[in-house]
């Protein structure tokens, strides 16, 4: 079945002055998928962000959304997206309600309720009432997504959905995140810096560093390399393939690039792994253990080479 | 789509201590100018009044530049606000043409300042009424007409400080930047090279009785100018400058 691509970036660059936003990013977003786009601060997770929705003008390549190329021309498409930027405003002198009312009128929404329904499911409905400009910084994210949910969006950009919220909060955002992309088929782009249950929901996660797209994965690719795993790099990687396999029976590693090879045994046996692949005249330039979490496998991919930015 | 937009600015605008302020400075300054003419033209007629520096302080000297400075608090209020309270990630990925939401400001404006120099003529109005100073001063039609032809001239200049804000992404460089100007143009307003500034429009616009045909088009076209200046502005805004 021909799935239907919603977000579209093509050899996607931004700079700032000498400074290098976007490096070169391509990325495709199909219906349903949940992407999660993991980075450090600086990396580029906002460029994309606002490049995707139209806030920020790429300096070279170019990003679509809903079939249409990103920008002022693209307005109409935001009947059906619903975005949250990374420090969600809150408009000054209104209520809570009213400022999501305001929302929701400029999206041309009739449903009365709709307001009501999205304060509901952020956990905001006893606040409803309140200045807007009197919240703190986790309350109004949250009226963020409420005023990203409002008008239920069938594609969901989020910057940092999680960022700043407090244990209960952020379970009830990724619980919320949950219900729509799996119950209602949203399909939803949110970045965020840590692995937090984000990247665990996520059918894909991409790791951008430095303004470029580092690595993709999807669900799979993803708990393949957050298993617990003993890296190794050694001169000779066909060689040492065949002493994993003949003498200690492992057949779950893989080669991976500039003589790496990920084999994939408990930590715990990285000494007698040393010892087999020495013995039989294989040099081991690094050892290292990876305990195997997702927020290990993340942090590292993200920081590899440092930030560039 | 466009009674949307003005649903939502109206929504927004009403909450807004801003334009209680404005109708302030543009009503309480004109009460305030006729209550100084008045002061200054009785003292004037009196022994002490050679020696009272503000002696000959007509109403338009203190109206006039506190109706603009209302002026410009509204236009840079109205094309500012989103980007001082970052609402500007909201306005401009909402299902509206960006077009739209400037030319409904730029409406908004327009009635706003008309409003505002309709009340601040019924306000001088009833304190010439009040203080009874038909005696001295140049009659109702008159001043009728030296204020609306210079709110006339504002509202042709103020689409240009509406640029301001949307260049420079904020309310006050588009405040800091019209009040320079039309403070140059209302204190040096005695130099003949200010004469040349757009900025002095409104200035010059009120002190002739008849308007000149370049002075009303070159009002026409400057305010063409910034409302296209505006639309192009907002198209291509980059919030990640």
């Amino acid at each position: 079945m021909q799935r239907t691509t919603l977000i579209e970036a093509t050899r996607l660059s931004k700079t700032k002055g000498k400074r290098v936003l976007l490096d070169d990013v391509s990325l495709r977003i199909d219906r349903g998928d949940f992407y999660a786009l993991a980075g450090n601060a600086g990396s580029g997770k906002t460029a994309l962000i606002r490049s995707v929705v139209g806030l920020a003008a790429p300096t070279t390549g170019n990003v679509s959304i809903m079939g249409v190329e990103s920008g002022a021309r693209a307005f109409r498409v935001f009947e059906r997206v619903g975005f949250l930027p990374a420090d969600p405003p809150v408009r000054r002198g209104l209520s809570v309600r009213r400022d999501l009312e305001v929302t929701v009128m400029l999206a041309g929404v009739t449903d009365t309720k709709a307001v009501d329904r999205a304060l509901m499911l952020v956990g905001l409905e006893a606040r409803a009432e309140e200045h807007a400009s009197s919240l703190g910084d986790d309350e109004r994210r949250l009226v963020g997504i409420a005023r990203a949910i409002a008008h239920s969006p069938e594609l969901l950009v989020l910057d940092e959905p999680t960022r700043g919220l407090g244990g209960v909060e952020r379970q009830r955002i990724i619980a919320l995140l949950e219900k729509l992309s799996v119950e209602r088929q949203v399909t939803i782009v949110a970045s965020t810096r840590v692995a937090d249950g984000l990247v665990d929901m996520a059918s894909r996660v991409g790791v951008i560093r430095g303004g470029r797209l580092v690595e993709e994965f999807n669900r799979e690719g993803l708990r393949e390399r957050g298993r617990e795993h003993v890296e190794v790099v050694v001169s000779d990687p066909a060689h040492a393939a065949v002493v994993l396999e003949e003498h200690l029976g492992c057949t779950d590693f893989a080669v991976c690039q500039e003589r790496l090879i990920r084999i994939y045994l408990p930590g715990t046996r990285a000494a007698e792994i040393n010892a087999a692949l020495v013995a039989k005249g294989v040099s081991v330039t690094r050892l290292a253990v990876n305990t195997g979490s997702l927020e290990d496998l993340l942090e590292r991919l993200a920081a590899e080479g440092g930030a560039d930015q | 789509m466009i009674g949307r937009v003005l649903t939502a600015e109206l929504a927004t605008l009403r909450r807004s201590p801003l334009v209680w302020l404005t109708i302030l400075l543009a009503v309480g300054g004109s009460m305030l100018a006729r209550v100084i003419a008045w002061v200054a033209h009785a003292l004037e007629r009196s022994e002490i009044g050679e020696f009272l520096i503000f002696g000959g302080i007509g109403w338009s000297d203190v109206a006039l530049p506190l109706a603009l400075l209302a002026y410009l608090i509204a236009t840079a209020y109205l094309f500012g606000r989103d980007f001082d309270d970052g609402s500007i990630d909201f306005v401009l990925t909402s299902p509206v043409r960006r077009e739209y939401v400037a030319l409904v400001r730029l409406t908004v404006l327009t009635v706003w300042v008309l409003a505002l120099a309709l009340m601040s003529w019924w306000a001088d109005a009833a304190m010439r009424a009040i203080l009874a100073t038909t005696s001295f001063d140049p009659g109702a039609g008159i001043a009728a007409t030296t204020g609306f032809t210079a709110t006339l001239a504002a509202i042709a200049t103020l689409p240009l400080v509406g640029w301001t804000a949307l260049r420079f992404k904020g309310s006050l460089p588009a405040l800091g930047i019209g009040i320079a100007i039309q403070g140059v143009a209302l204190f040096l307003g005695d130099l003949v090279f200010i004469r040349a500034l757009p900025w002095f429009l409104p200035v010059a616009l009120a002190a002739e009785e008849a308007v000149a045909w370049p002075v009303a088009a070159g009002a026409g076209l400057l305010c063409a100018a910034g409302v296209l200046m505006c639309l192009r502005e907002l198209r291509q805004v980059d919030l990640y400058e």
